[in-house]
């Protein structure tokens, strides 16, 4: 029997807010260009752009979900989060190293508090934002399957271009203080853990969270979190209308030359088609199709981690995925956090490594 | 819903920005005085705010008084009960509010150094809450609680120092409190809407040098509120957007008031005798503050929704 011996990852009774959606990613890029032009080739569309700055969207009514701001070294800052109300703002405002409440400086205005999470990532909490007009997209194709064939002398031809991202789905972040960091995200906005994935001393490898919407089902998982040795963006997902948008991303971007990371498969846990992509500074980008979506019934699952338990089928998740750089910097770090963070030794670090290495 | 505005010079450029206790987001308003800022009403500021530029770190930026030295600085004295108690005062009798003004010459950052002058041995700190107007006056007007929002724009953190060997003395308010730098203003002005006035009653104050807290209070302790000291002040003043109002200091300054009985035979002494013995007696007291001694004031709401950020500075002699 699998089972979790850490107090994280638990729902938390009583949190400060929950979260209602994610709203935007925060990154640097040198090259704004660059950077629009693989966004664009994913199936991103430009919403602003300026010298210092570049917004995009998907087809839905949501005014931004990925900022890039021009800055001489590429970094991930952090995201956004949607609360539900200017009093959840007002919450979130008084926990210790909140931003006061502030008009958000983005497409769609708003108010924000910007806060920190316990692995150094940015949050900000945005309320009242205006929403854009909802961009069209094409259909789900309709499947002709033996037992039901509802395309009589029609061929089956989606277009070949970008495929159009319908929305940020998720965001995945790999943290070294794993049991603070998610003991956070728990308690202040309310995100309820889907599924944990662990070590065999049972500690967690992996947890997928998801929304507290109520009976209103949420995706499998909003933020996910893995054990790390230092905090690090991992990738971030994007919903497209079905397979064969995945397919054809795939095509596209292979055809203008991105770097390919891993997919086309199915996950097992979020049961989502997948394919991954690496923009021009080998930041992972997911498509993404036909995922779970849960209410706030469903228990948490508890199952023991391994490179096979990733997908149902497809292509083996390849070790590039999941190595980390091991740069100067990176090793400092890893250093440093094996000795102060509480979540790590040495041998889970081999473990890791094993696993995933 | 309350606007946090600082003033900063950045790269040579000085800037208005928002600012949220991180991180600052300019403005892009050509607005060279406060009372221009404040004229712009905050659906201008917010179309102004520069969503393509990148967010400016605090630490690499000198941050400056958001108001400009065009501004009158309009004082009130003994407002808080118990300054008024331990200066000798009943603050249920409330008989006369007590005003006098500060030169805007002694207007100073946020941050940075406080002057000490050569003749001056008390220097004295007095951390205020101070109103910053929002609207032209050249009558005496009626300001209630129903109307205070169109007279006030917002809040900021003040601090009225004081030379009391130059105040007390020469009987000269306004000289004593107005050398260079003795009115540091800022960091954050707090615009404030209809809706949030109520926190003028609930703003915690405190002051501390050396990192010893010497003062605070909350302004649910002003002796006379904002409304009804701006209707009175309105009979000798005419108010302009930008112009200040600094609204009293609580009890813990340096300044230590002799007992009653005390004053009263003293006062049978003649006048240089008894002013030259007043601050030899001060002298004893340790808080007057001193080249070296690092001054610091926060004021925050109690529910710590406003937050007008932190002053620091350093006493320096005068060279």
């Amino acid at each position: 029997m699998t089972k979790l011996t850490t107090p994280q990852p638990a729902r938390h009774p009583d949190p400060t807010v929950r979260a209602q959606s994610l709203a935007y990613l925060l990154f640097e890029r040198p090259d704004l260009d660059k950077a629009e032009q693989f966004l664009n080739d994913f199936g991103l569309q430009t919403s602003s752009s300026s010298p210092q700055a570049l917004y995009l969207r998907g087809t839905g009514p949501e005014p931004f979900c990925y900022r890039v701001r021009r800055a001489e070294k590429p970094r991930f800052i952090g995201f956004g989060f949607t609360v539900f109300s200017r009093e959840d703002l007002i919450r979130l405002s008084q926990l210790p190293g909140a931003s006061t409440i502030q008009p958000a400086a983005y497409p769609g205005g708003g108010e924000l508090v910007r806060l920190t999470d316990p692995s150094g990532f940015t949050v900000e909490a945005i309320c009242g934002q205006t929403p854009a007009e909802a961009l069209p997209h094409r259909d789900a194709l309709p499947f002709n399957a033996a037992a039901q064939q509802p395309r009589i002398n029609d061929t089956q031809r989606p277009p070949v271009s970008p495929p159009e991202v319908l929305r940020l789905g998720h965001l995945v972040l790999e943290v070294a203080d794993f049991q603070a960091t998610c003991g956070w995200y728990t308690r202040h906005f309310g995100l309820i853990p889907s599924d944990v994935q662990v070590l065999p001393d049972g500690s967690p490898a992996v947890v997928f969270l998801r929304l507290d919407l109520g009976d209103t089902p949420a995706d499998h998982h909003t933020l996910a979190m893995a054990q790390g040795f230092m905090p690090l963006y991992s990738h971030s997902a994007y919903e497209v209308i079905d397979a064969d948008a995945v397919g054809m991303g795939q095509r596209i971007l292979k055809e203008r030359g991105w770097k390919h990371a891993w997919g086309i498969g199915r996950h097992v846990l979020g049961s989502q088609i997948f394919d991954y992509w690496q923009d021009p500074w080998e930041a992972k980008h997911e498509h993404y199709c036909d995922g779970d979506v849960f209410t706030a019934d469903l228990p948490m699952g508890v199952h023991p981690v391994s490179r096979e338990a990733m997908a149902q089928w497809g292509q083996d998740m390849p070790a590039s995925f999941t190595k980390p750089k091991l740069t100067p910097a990176a090793l400092k770090g890893m250093a440093h956090n094996l000795r102060h963070s509480p979540d790590l030794s040495l041998k889970k670090l081999i473990t890791l490594a094993k696993l995933f290495g | 819903m309350a606007l946090h505005i600082v003033r900063f010079r950045h790269q040579d450029q000085t800037r208005w920005g928002l600012f949220d206790g991180m991180q600052i987001q300019p403005i892009d308003a050509p607005c060279t005085t406060t009372s221009a800022l404040i004229e712009l009403g905050y659906a201008g500021i917010q179309s102004r705010l520069a969503s393509d530029q990148p967010a400016v770190d605090l630490g690499s930026v000198v941050l400056l008084s958001p108001i400009t030295t065009d501004a009158k600085v309009l004082c009130q004295g003994a407002n808080y009960r118990q300054h008024m108690i331990d200066s000798g005062m009943n603050p249920d009798d409330k008989s006369f509010n007590m005003f006098f003004t500060k030169s805007s010459a002694s207007i100073t950052g946020p941050t940075g150094r406080i002057v000490k002058p050569r003749h001056v041995e008390l220097l004295d700190y007095e951390i205020e809450m101070t109103l910053v107007l929002g609207k032209r006056t050249q009558a005496p007007v009626q300001v209630t609680d129903d109307n205070l929002h169109e007279y006030v724009a917002g809040i900021c953190i003040g601090n009225d120092l004081s030379a009391r060997d130059v105040q007390i003395p020469q009987m000269q308010f306004h000289k004593g409190k107005s050398y260079r730098t003795f009115c540091p203003l800022g960091p954050v002005l707090c615009l404030l809407d209809k809706s949030e006035m109520h926190y003028l009653r609930e703003m915690q104050l405190r002051l501390t040098v050396n990192g010893d807290t010497r003062q605070q209070d909350s302004t649910d302790n002003l002796v006379f509120k904002p409304a009804e000291t701006l209707t009175e002040y309105s009979q000798v003043q005419d108010f302009a957007p930008g112009d200040v109002l600094m609204t009293g200091t609580p009890s813990g300054c340096a300044l230590g008031l002799p007992k009653p009985a005390l004053v009263k035979m003293v006062g049978l002494l003649p006048e240089a005798k008894k002013w030259q013995l007043f601050v030899k007696s001060q002298k004893r007291r340790e808080h007057y503050l001193q080249a070296g001694d690092v001054v610091e004031s926060t004021i925050t709401s109690r529910d710590g929704y406003l937050n007008l950020g932190t002053q620091r500075h350093t006493v320096e002699d005068e060279a």
